[in-house]
Protein backbone atom coordinates (compact mmCIF):
# COMPACT_ATOMS: atom_id res chain seq x y z
CA UNK A 1 0.00 0.00 0.00
CA UNK A 2 1.05 3.61 -0.55
CA UNK A 3 2.35 4.87 2.42
CA UNK A 4 4.43 7.95 1.42
CA UNK A 5 3.84 11.65 1.55
CA UNK A 6 2.16 14.06 -0.98
CA UNK A 7 4.39 13.20 -4.59
CA UNK A 8 3.25 16.20 -5.76
CA UNK A 9 2.72 16.80 -9.59
CA UNK A 10 6.23 17.40 -10.84
CA UNK A 11 8.32 14.84 -10.85
CA UNK A 12 11.33 12.85 -12.67
CA UNK A 13 10.94 9.49 -14.48
CA UNK A 14 14.24 7.75 -15.67
CA UNK A 15 12.94 5.39 -18.99
CA UNK A 16 14.08 4.38 -22.27
CA UNK A 17 12.35 5.63 -25.44
CA UNK A 18 12.31 3.68 -28.81
CA UNK A 19 12.90 6.02 -31.58
CA UNK A 20 10.80 4.46 -35.26
CA UNK A 21 12.01 5.19 -38.10
CA UNK A 22 9.10 8.28 -38.71
CA UNK A 23 10.68 9.76 -35.81
CA UNK A 24 7.93 8.78 -33.68
CA UNK A 25 8.74 8.22 -29.59
CA UNK A 26 7.38 5.30 -28.12
CA UNK A 27 7.89 3.83 -24.74
CA UNK A 28 9.90 0.48 -24.93
CA UNK A 29 7.92 -2.09 -22.52
CA UNK A 30 9.14 -2.99 -18.98
CA UNK A 31 10.03 -6.67 -20.86
CA UNK A 32 12.39 -5.11 -23.42
CA UNK A 33 13.79 -3.03 -20.62
CA UNK A 34 14.91 -6.57 -18.23
CA UNK A 35 11.30 -7.07 -16.34
CA UNK A 36 7.61 -7.68 -16.96
CA UNK A 37 6.86 -5.80 -13.87
CA UNK A 38 6.98 -1.77 -14.41
CA UNK A 39 8.19 -0.63 -11.07
CA UNK A 40 11.25 -3.11 -11.17
CA UNK A 41 11.80 -1.91 -15.40
CA UNK A 42 11.76 1.74 -13.62
CA UNK A 43 14.12 0.62 -10.51
CA UNK A 44 16.54 -1.06 -13.30
CA UNK A 45 16.30 2.30 -15.41
CA UNK A 46 17.16 4.68 -12.33
CA UNK A 47 20.29 2.13 -11.46
CA UNK A 48 21.88 2.60 -14.60
CA UNK A 49 21.48 6.05 -15.08
CA UNK A 50 22.75 6.74 -11.15
CA UNK A 51 25.78 4.06 -11.96
CA UNK A 52 26.58 5.67 -15.15
CA UNK A 53 25.86 2.55 -17.22
CA UNK A 54 22.81 3.70 -19.39
CA UNK A 55 24.83 3.04 -22.37
CA UNK A 56 25.46 -0.60 -21.30
CA UNK A 57 21.25 -0.51 -20.60
CA UNK A 58 20.93 0.95 -24.18
CA UNK A 59 22.86 -1.51 -26.15
CA UNK A 60 20.54 -4.66 -24.42
CA UNK A 61 17.30 -2.73 -25.32
CA UNK A 62 18.92 -1.77 -28.61
CA UNK A 63 19.01 -5.45 -29.12
CA UNK A 64 15.61 -6.68 -27.42
CA UNK A 65 14.09 -3.85 -29.78
CA UNK A 66 15.50 -5.16 -33.15
CA UNK A 67 13.82 -8.21 -32.21
CA UNK A 68 10.18 -7.22 -31.32
CA UNK A 69 10.11 -3.94 -33.54
CA UNK A 70 11.37 -3.82 -36.76
CA UNK A 71 10.81 -0.19 -37.22
CA UNK A 72 12.80 1.04 -34.62
CA UNK A 73 15.51 2.88 -35.57
CA UNK A 74 17.74 3.97 -32.02
CA UNK A 75 17.06 3.80 -28.69
CA UNK A 76 17.48 6.88 -26.13
CA UNK A 77 17.62 6.53 -21.98
CA UNK A 78 16.48 9.26 -21.02
CA UNK A 79 15.21 10.96 -17.56
CA UNK A 80 12.04 13.33 -18.23
CA UNK A 81 10.63 15.86 -16.15
CA UNK A 82 6.72 15.66 -16.23
CA UNK A 83 3.82 17.83 -15.14
CA UNK A 84 1.01 15.35 -14.27
CA UNK A 85 -0.92 17.82 -14.33
CA UNK A 86 -0.20 18.95 -17.78
CA UNK A 87 -0.20 15.34 -18.70
CA UNK A 88 -3.73 14.40 -18.76
CA UNK A 89 -5.09 17.95 -20.07
CA UNK A 90 -6.30 18.62 -23.32
CA UNK A 91 -3.33 20.79 -24.09
CA UNK A 92 -1.75 19.61 -27.32
CA UNK A 93 1.89 19.08 -26.34
CA UNK A 94 0.59 17.62 -22.61
CA UNK A 95 2.81 14.72 -22.68
CA UNK A 96 5.76 16.45 -23.59
CA UNK A 97 8.10 16.65 -20.70
CA UNK A 98 8.61 19.65 -18.98
CA UNK A 99 12.37 19.04 -19.30
CA UNK A 100 14.61 15.78 -21.21
CA UNK A 101 17.92 14.67 -20.45
CA UNK A 102 19.62 11.91 -22.92
CA UNK A 103 21.53 9.47 -20.79
CA UNK A 104 22.49 7.23 -23.87
CA UNK A 105 21.67 6.76 -27.48
CA UNK A 106 22.13 3.75 -29.57
CA UNK A 107 21.15 2.77 -33.29
CA UNK A 108 19.14 -0.85 -33.24
CA UNK A 109 21.78 -2.83 -35.18
CA UNK A 110 19.96 -4.24 -38.46
CA UNK B 1 -10.92 -12.91 36.07
CA UNK B 2 -7.26 -11.30 37.23
CA UNK B 3 -6.17 -8.93 34.24
CA UNK B 4 -3.04 -10.69 32.76
CA UNK B 5 -5.54 -13.90 32.71
CA UNK B 6 -7.68 -11.25 30.46
CA UNK B 7 -4.67 -10.67 28.64
CA UNK B 8 -3.92 -14.39 28.38
CA UNK B 9 -7.75 -15.33 27.03
CA UNK B 10 -7.64 -12.40 24.43
CA UNK B 11 -4.65 -13.45 22.72
CA UNK B 12 -4.89 -17.56 22.97
CA UNK B 13 -8.97 -17.72 22.75
CA UNK B 14 -10.21 -21.21 22.66
CA UNK B 15 -11.00 -21.56 18.97
CA UNK B 16 -12.24 -24.18 16.90
CA UNK B 17 -9.05 -26.59 15.90
CA UNK B 18 -10.90 -26.60 12.10
CA UNK B 19 -10.60 -23.07 12.03
CA UNK B 20 -6.86 -23.10 12.10
CA UNK B 21 -6.63 -25.76 9.72
CA UNK B 22 -9.24 -24.06 7.11
CA UNK B 23 -7.10 -20.60 7.58
CA UNK B 24 -3.86 -22.50 7.28
CA UNK B 25 -5.13 -24.75 4.04
CA UNK B 26 -6.15 -20.98 2.53
CA UNK B 27 -2.65 -19.47 3.20
CA UNK B 28 -0.55 -22.37 1.93
CA UNK B 29 -2.96 -23.03 -0.97
CA UNK B 30 -2.26 -18.98 -1.86
CA UNK B 31 1.50 -18.88 -1.32
CA UNK B 32 2.40 -21.76 -3.37
CA UNK B 33 -0.13 -20.71 -6.31
CA UNK B 34 1.56 -17.23 -5.68
CA UNK B 35 4.88 -19.06 -5.98
CA UNK B 36 3.86 -20.96 -8.73
CA UNK B 37 2.29 -18.31 -11.69
CA UNK B 38 5.98 -16.18 -10.87
CA UNK B 39 8.38 -19.18 -10.54
CA UNK B 40 10.31 -17.42 -13.14
CA UNK B 41 10.37 -14.40 -11.24
CA UNK B 42 11.38 -15.87 -8.43
CA UNK B 43 13.53 -18.31 -10.03
CA UNK B 44 15.64 -16.40 -12.87
CA UNK B 45 17.78 -13.58 -12.23
CA UNK B 46 19.25 -13.75 -15.02
CA UNK B 47 17.37 -10.62 -16.98
CA UNK B 48 19.49 -8.47 -13.96
CA UNK B 49 22.32 -7.24 -13.88
CA UNK B 50 25.28 -8.23 -11.46
CA UNK B 51 25.44 -4.55 -10.59
CA UNK B 52 21.77 -4.46 -9.83
CA UNK B 53 22.03 -6.66 -6.90
CA UNK B 54 21.37 -4.70 -3.90
CA UNK B 55 20.80 -7.36 -1.03
CA UNK B 56 17.23 -7.06 1.26
CA UNK B 57 16.37 -8.62 4.34
CA UNK B 58 17.84 -12.33 4.86
CA UNK B 59 19.66 -11.80 1.71
CA UNK B 60 22.34 -9.59 3.39
CA UNK B 61 24.42 -12.78 3.58
CA UNK B 62 25.30 -12.71 0.00
CA UNK B 63 27.87 -10.58 -1.14
CA UNK B 64 26.92 -11.60 -4.77
CA UNK B 65 23.92 -12.77 -6.71
CA UNK B 66 23.71 -16.41 -6.89
CA UNK B 67 24.40 -19.03 -9.88
CA UNK B 68 20.76 -19.75 -11.86
CA UNK B 69 20.98 -23.51 -10.64
CA UNK B 70 20.84 -22.46 -7.38
CA UNK B 71 17.73 -19.48 -7.69
CA UNK B 72 16.14 -22.32 -9.65
CA UNK B 73 16.75 -24.80 -7.05
CA UNK B 74 15.56 -23.02 -3.87
CA UNK B 75 12.52 -21.82 -5.67
CA UNK B 76 11.25 -25.22 -6.78
CA UNK B 77 12.14 -26.90 -3.27
CA UNK B 78 9.95 -24.17 -1.99
CA UNK B 79 7.32 -24.86 -4.12
CA UNK B 80 7.04 -28.72 -3.15
CA UNK B 81 7.17 -27.59 0.17
CA UNK B 82 4.61 -25.07 -0.54
CA UNK B 83 2.30 -28.51 -1.82
CA UNK B 84 3.15 -29.86 1.48
CA UNK B 85 2.32 -27.12 3.50
CA UNK B 86 -1.10 -26.64 2.16
CA UNK B 87 -1.75 -30.44 2.21
CA UNK B 88 -0.46 -30.70 5.58
CA UNK B 89 1.76 -33.29 5.34
CA UNK B 90 4.52 -33.31 8.17
CA UNK B 91 3.53 -29.48 9.07
CA UNK B 92 6.08 -29.28 11.96
CA UNK B 93 9.17 -30.18 9.70
CA UNK B 94 7.62 -29.06 6.33
CA UNK B 95 6.06 -25.57 7.95
CA UNK B 96 9.37 -23.74 9.20
CA UNK B 97 11.39 -24.95 5.82
CA UNK B 98 8.80 -23.49 3.52
CA UNK B 99 8.64 -20.42 5.32
CA UNK B 100 12.23 -19.89 5.19
CA UNK B 101 12.62 -21.23 1.47
CA UNK B 102 9.36 -18.59 1.14
CA UNK B 103 11.38 -15.94 2.79
CA UNK B 104 14.62 -16.82 0.91
CA UNK B 105 13.18 -16.56 -2.55
CA UNK B 106 11.04 -13.13 -1.57
CA UNK B 107 13.34 -11.23 -0.20
CA UNK B 108 16.06 -12.54 -3.03
CA UNK B 109 13.17 -11.37 -5.47
CA UNK B 110 13.39 -7.69 -3.85
CA UNK B 111 17.43 -7.89 -3.89
CA UNK B 112 17.42 -5.67 -7.48
CA UNK B 113 16.23 -2.61 -6.59
CA UNK B 114 12.18 -3.04 -5.97
CA UNK B 115 10.72 -4.38 -2.94
CA UNK B 116 7.36 -6.18 -3.31
CA UNK B 117 6.11 -4.95 0.56
CA UNK B 118 2.73 -6.47 -0.61
CA UNK B 119 4.22 -9.68 -0.12
CA UNK B 120 5.21 -9.24 3.64
CA UNK B 121 1.51 -9.78 5.06
CA UNK B 122 1.14 -13.59 3.51
CA UNK B 123 4.99 -14.24 4.25
CA UNK B 124 3.88 -13.76 7.63
CA UNK B 125 0.86 -15.92 8.20
CA UNK B 126 3.09 -18.52 6.70
CA UNK B 127 5.35 -18.24 9.35
CA UNK B 128 3.12 -18.28 12.15
CA UNK B 129 1.41 -21.22 10.63
CA UNK B 130 4.35 -23.10 10.60
CA UNK B 131 5.22 -22.23 14.06
CA UNK B 132 1.49 -23.39 14.96
CA UNK B 133 2.29 -26.53 13.89
CA UNK B 134 0.17 -29.57 14.14
CA UNK B 135 -2.44 -27.24 15.95
CA UNK B 136 -2.55 -29.85 18.33
CA UNK B 137 -5.90 -28.01 20.56
CA UNK B 138 -8.44 -25.02 20.48
CA UNK B 139 -5.69 -22.55 22.59
CA UNK B 140 -2.90 -23.26 19.58
CA UNK B 141 -6.02 -22.42 17.02
CA UNK B 142 -6.70 -19.57 19.19
CA UNK B 143 -3.35 -17.93 19.41
CA UNK B 144 -2.30 -18.57 15.72
CA UNK B 145 -5.13 -17.27 14.59
CA UNK B 146 -5.30 -14.21 16.74
CA UNK B 147 -1.54 -13.37 15.53
CA UNK B 148 -2.23 -13.52 11.59
CA UNK B 149 -5.40 -11.15 13.29
CA UNK B 150 -2.90 -8.36 14.46
CA UNK B 151 -0.53 -9.29 11.52
CA UNK B 152 -3.35 -8.46 9.23
CA UNK B 153 -4.76 -5.46 10.88
CA UNK B 154 -1.16 -3.68 11.66
CA UNK B 155 -0.67 -3.62 8.20
CA UNK B 156 -3.31 -1.53 7.03
CA UNK B 157 -3.12 0.61 10.76
CA UNK B 158 0.76 1.01 10.05
CA UNK B 159 0.36 2.41 6.44
CA UNK B 160 -2.26 5.13 7.73
CA UNK B 161 -0.33 5.85 10.51
CA UNK B 162 3.21 6.53 7.44
CA UNK B 163 0.75 8.19 5.47
CA UNK B 164 -0.57 10.68 7.74
CA UNK B 165 3.11 11.36 9.12
CA UNK B 166 4.62 11.71 5.89
CA UNK B 167 1.82 13.08 3.90
CA UNK B 168 -0.06 15.32 7.04
CA UNK B 169 -3.73 16.69 6.29
CA UNK B 170 -3.06 15.88 1.93
CA UNK B 171 -3.34 12.65 2.94
CA UNK B 172 -7.02 13.64 4.49
CA UNK B 173 -7.66 16.05 2.13
CA UNK B 174 -7.05 14.04 -0.96
CA UNK B 175 -4.43 16.37 -2.39
CA UNK B 176 -2.25 13.38 -1.86
CA UNK B 177 -4.42 10.75 -3.23
CA UNK B 178 -4.47 12.45 -6.82
CA UNK B 179 -1.03 12.87 -6.73
CA UNK B 180 -0.39 9.90 -6.77
CA UNK B 181 -3.34 8.50 -9.01
CA UNK B 182 -1.79 11.13 -11.81
CA UNK B 183 2.11 10.09 -11.02
CA UNK B 184 1.35 6.50 -11.20
CA UNK B 185 -0.58 6.50 -14.05
CA UNK B 186 1.51 8.72 -16.00
CA UNK B 187 4.76 6.68 -14.91
CA UNK B 188 2.85 3.44 -16.52
CA UNK B 189 2.28 5.13 -19.79
CA UNK B 190 5.83 6.32 -19.92
CA UNK B 191 7.62 2.82 -18.87
CA UNK B 192 5.24 0.94 -21.44
CA UNK B 193 2.48 -0.92 -19.68
CA UNK B 194 -0.61 -0.77 -18.62
CA UNK B 195 -2.22 1.88 -17.02
CA UNK B 196 -6.07 2.39 -15.38
CA UNK B 197 -7.88 4.68 -17.65
CA UNK B 198 -10.09 6.19 -14.61
CA UNK B 199 -6.94 7.61 -13.06
CA UNK B 200 -7.19 10.53 -14.97
CA UNK B 201 -10.70 11.06 -14.25
CA UNK B 202 -10.23 10.24 -10.24
CA UNK B 203 -7.15 12.44 -10.14
CA UNK B 204 -9.12 15.17 -11.93
CA UNK B 205 -12.24 15.32 -9.18
CA UNK B 206 -11.49 16.87 -5.90
CA UNK B 207 -15.17 15.48 -4.61
CA UNK B 208 -14.27 12.08 -5.79
CA UNK B 209 -10.67 12.10 -4.34
CA UNK B 210 -12.06 13.44 -1.43
CA UNK B 211 -14.23 10.77 -0.50
CA UNK B 212 -11.52 8.00 -1.53
CA UNK B 213 -9.47 9.75 0.76
CA UNK B 214 -11.79 9.75 3.57
CA UNK B 215 -12.23 5.78 2.56
CA UNK B 216 -8.95 4.98 2.83
CA UNK B 217 -8.24 6.41 6.01
CA UNK B 218 -11.17 5.09 7.59
CA UNK B 219 -9.77 1.26 6.35
CA UNK B 220 -6.76 2.07 7.32
CA UNK B 221 -6.77 3.57 10.38
CA UNK B 222 -10.12 1.72 11.84
CA UNK B 223 -8.46 -1.74 10.81
CA UNK B 224 -7.91 -2.60 15.05
CA UNK B 225 -11.78 -2.65 15.19
CA UNK B 226 -11.33 -5.59 13.34
CA UNK B 227 -10.13 -7.63 16.56
CA UNK B 228 -13.00 -6.47 18.61
CA UNK B 229 -15.64 -8.86 17.35
CA UNK B 230 -16.82 -10.95 14.77
CA UNK B 231 -19.24 -9.13 13.09
CA UNK B 232 -17.10 -5.76 13.39
CA UNK B 233 -14.21 -8.73 11.66
CA UNK B 234 -16.64 -9.31 8.90
CA UNK B 235 -17.58 -5.46 8.27
CA UNK B 236 -14.36 -4.39 8.00
CA UNK B 237 -13.65 -7.19 6.00
CA UNK B 238 -16.28 -6.08 3.41
CA UNK B 239 -14.90 -2.83 3.58
CA UNK B 240 -10.77 -3.19 3.08
CA UNK B 241 -11.56 -5.91 0.18
CA UNK B 242 -13.82 -2.75 -1.36
CA UNK B 243 -10.86 -0.86 -0.62
CA UNK B 244 -8.51 -2.77 -3.09
CA UNK B 245 -11.27 -3.54 -5.72
CA UNK B 246 -10.85 0.54 -5.90
CA UNK B 247 -7.13 -0.06 -6.45
CA UNK B 248 -7.28 -2.10 -8.94
CA UNK B 249 -9.92 0.25 -10.60
CA UNK B 250 -8.10 3.38 -10.43
CA UNK B 251 -4.47 2.39 -10.33
CA UNK B 252 -4.51 -0.75 -11.92
CA UNK B 253 -1.86 -1.94 -8.99
CA UNK B 254 -3.63 -5.66 -7.99
CA UNK B 255 -2.88 -6.60 -4.27
CA UNK B 256 -3.43 -10.00 -4.99
CA UNK B 257 -3.69 -11.84 -1.82
CA UNK B 258 -6.40 -9.00 0.08
CA UNK B 259 -7.91 -9.10 -3.28
CA UNK B 260 -8.06 -13.26 -3.07
CA UNK B 261 -9.77 -12.59 0.19
CA UNK B 262 -7.26 -14.80 2.13
CA UNK B 263 -5.17 -12.05 3.91
CA UNK B 264 -8.77 -11.75 5.80
CA UNK B 265 -9.50 -15.37 6.49
CA UNK B 266 -7.94 -15.49 10.10
CA UNK B 267 -10.48 -12.69 11.29
CA UNK B 268 -13.51 -15.08 10.22
CA UNK B 269 -14.91 -18.79 11.04
CA UNK B 270 -14.15 -20.30 7.55
CA UNK B 271 -14.66 -23.44 9.13
CA UNK B 272 -18.16 -23.16 9.02
CA UNK B 273 -17.83 -23.71 5.10
CA UNK B 274 -17.96 -27.45 4.70
CA UNK B 275 -16.55 -27.86 1.48
CA UNK B 276 -13.61 -25.80 2.91
CA UNK B 277 -13.64 -27.55 6.14
CA UNK B 278 -13.55 -30.93 4.07
CA UNK B 279 -10.67 -29.80 1.93
CA UNK B 280 -8.36 -28.56 4.72
CA UNK B 281 -8.94 -31.97 7.05
CA UNK B 282 -8.51 -34.47 4.10
CA UNK B 283 -6.45 -37.45 4.63
CA UNK B 284 -5.96 -40.45 2.71
CA UNK B 285 -7.35 -43.45 3.91
CA UNK B 286 -4.29 -45.51 5.32
CA UNK B 287 -4.71 -48.79 2.97
CA UNK B 288 -5.88 -52.34 4.96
Amino acid sequence: MFSRGDVGHVNELAHVVLVLADGARRPASPSMVGSVEPMIAMAIVRADVERGTAADLCVAVAGRARMAQPNVVAVEVVTSTFDSRRYFSDAPDARTPLSLSIHARCEVPR
Amino acid sequence: MSRARAIAEWLAPATPRERALVARFLVGAFATFYLLVRLRHFGDASRHAPGDFVPVGVCVLLARPLPAIATWGIALVTLMLGIAFTVGARVRHVGPLFFAGLLWVMSYASSWGKILHSENLVLFHVGIFAVAGDVTNERVAGWALRAASVATVLTYFVAAVTKLRSGGGAWLTGEALGGWLAWDALRKIELGSFHSPLAAYVAGSPVLLQVLALYTMLVELGAPVALVSSRLAKTWGVLAWLFHVGILATMAIGFFYPLSGVAFVPLLPVERWSLLRRAATWRPRPST
